[in-house]
């Protein structure tokens, strides 16, 4: 057999067997549900500026109240 | 020609929070990428597993997109690809075997004769298919079940179409003998066996 033949009927056989599935027909509509409905979930940035001025002013206050004890002590 | 005008129409549209623009997107690919995957892991869960993996990546990085520069078909395809590579990698660490070797839904007959003959060579088809390198496994999937032609499969795996041309030859080669083997096996081996056998008896 020569081997332009053989081939052929190797993609004969694939063309055969290597045929399209169906997948599920629940997956389908239950993934697309999923990944629309994502992006209505809003996750929240975190502000880091007021996390900075938080931070600032507890320092501050913490440095206000070294300063009243040692003022008084 | 005009689905890739759609598609970027409708990518521009899902970039900019159009939920409906990727819904369309996503009817469109999601039976060919499932189709994909199934056919590279050989199993429904893994398939549907990696398929929302492949769309949930999609969607989170849709805005990247538009700069790559290949079809959206072929991104989703690389994405695919990807993950099924991570796949197996994660299963040749874990040693797991696929349970559910399913055959297609499309093999099932009305005459059951038929119909075993049939879906036994399948599986063997498919079981030889496996046992060639990733990227031929890839080049054969997309050639038989999505149809993709030599130039549309070079996009998705960054090759000229010479390229492909000259690996589907290779591929076809090294399917022919892994299949030559598989169904005529040496003869030592078979003898061997039937000595055995004789032994037994």
């Amino acid at each position: 057999m020569s081997e332009n033949n053989s081939y052929l009927l190797i993609e004969n056989r694939l063309v055969n067997h290597l045929q399209p599935v169906q997948p599920n027909p629940d997956f389908i509509k239950n993934l697309g549900k999923r990944l629309l409905g994502s992006r209505s979930i809003y996750i929240e940035d975190r502000n880091n500026g007021f996390a900075f001025m938080l931070l600032s002013l507890g320092l501050f206050i913490g440095a206000l109240i070294v300063w009243f004890f040692r003022k008084n002590g | 020609m005009t689905d890739q005008v759609d598609d970027i129409q409708l990518i521009e549209k899902a970039a900019n929070g159009d939920n409906e623009a990727f819904g369309f997107l996503y009817e469109r690919y999601v039976r060919k990428i499932y189709n994909y995957i199934y056919y590279r892991t050989g199993n429904v869960n893994d398939a549907e597993d990696l398929t929302a993996k492949v769309f949930h990546r999609a969607f989170r990085h849709i805005e990247t997109y538009s700069q790559r520069g290949v079809p959206f078909s072929a991104w989703l395809y690389r994405i695919a690809h990807n993950l099924v590579a991570n796949w197996y990698r994660d299963r040749s660490r874990k040693k797991e075997v696929a349970l559910d070797d399913q055959l297609p839904s499309s093999f099932h007959f009305d005459f059951p004769e038929f119909a075993l003959e049939k879906s036994q060579e399948s599986e063997r088809m498919i079981k030889t298919l496996r046992k060639l390198p990733p990227e031929r496994q890839q080049l054969i999937i997309l050639k038989f079940v999505e149809g993709m032609s030599n130039a549309e499969i070079g996009l998705i795996m960054r090759k000229s179409e010479g390229a492909i041309k000259s690996l589907y030859h290779r591929t076809l080669d090294s399917l022919r003998k892994e299949i030559e083997k598989l169904e005529h096996p040496p003869k030592g081996k078979g003898r061997k066996i039937k000595e055995d056998k004789d032994k037994n008896e």
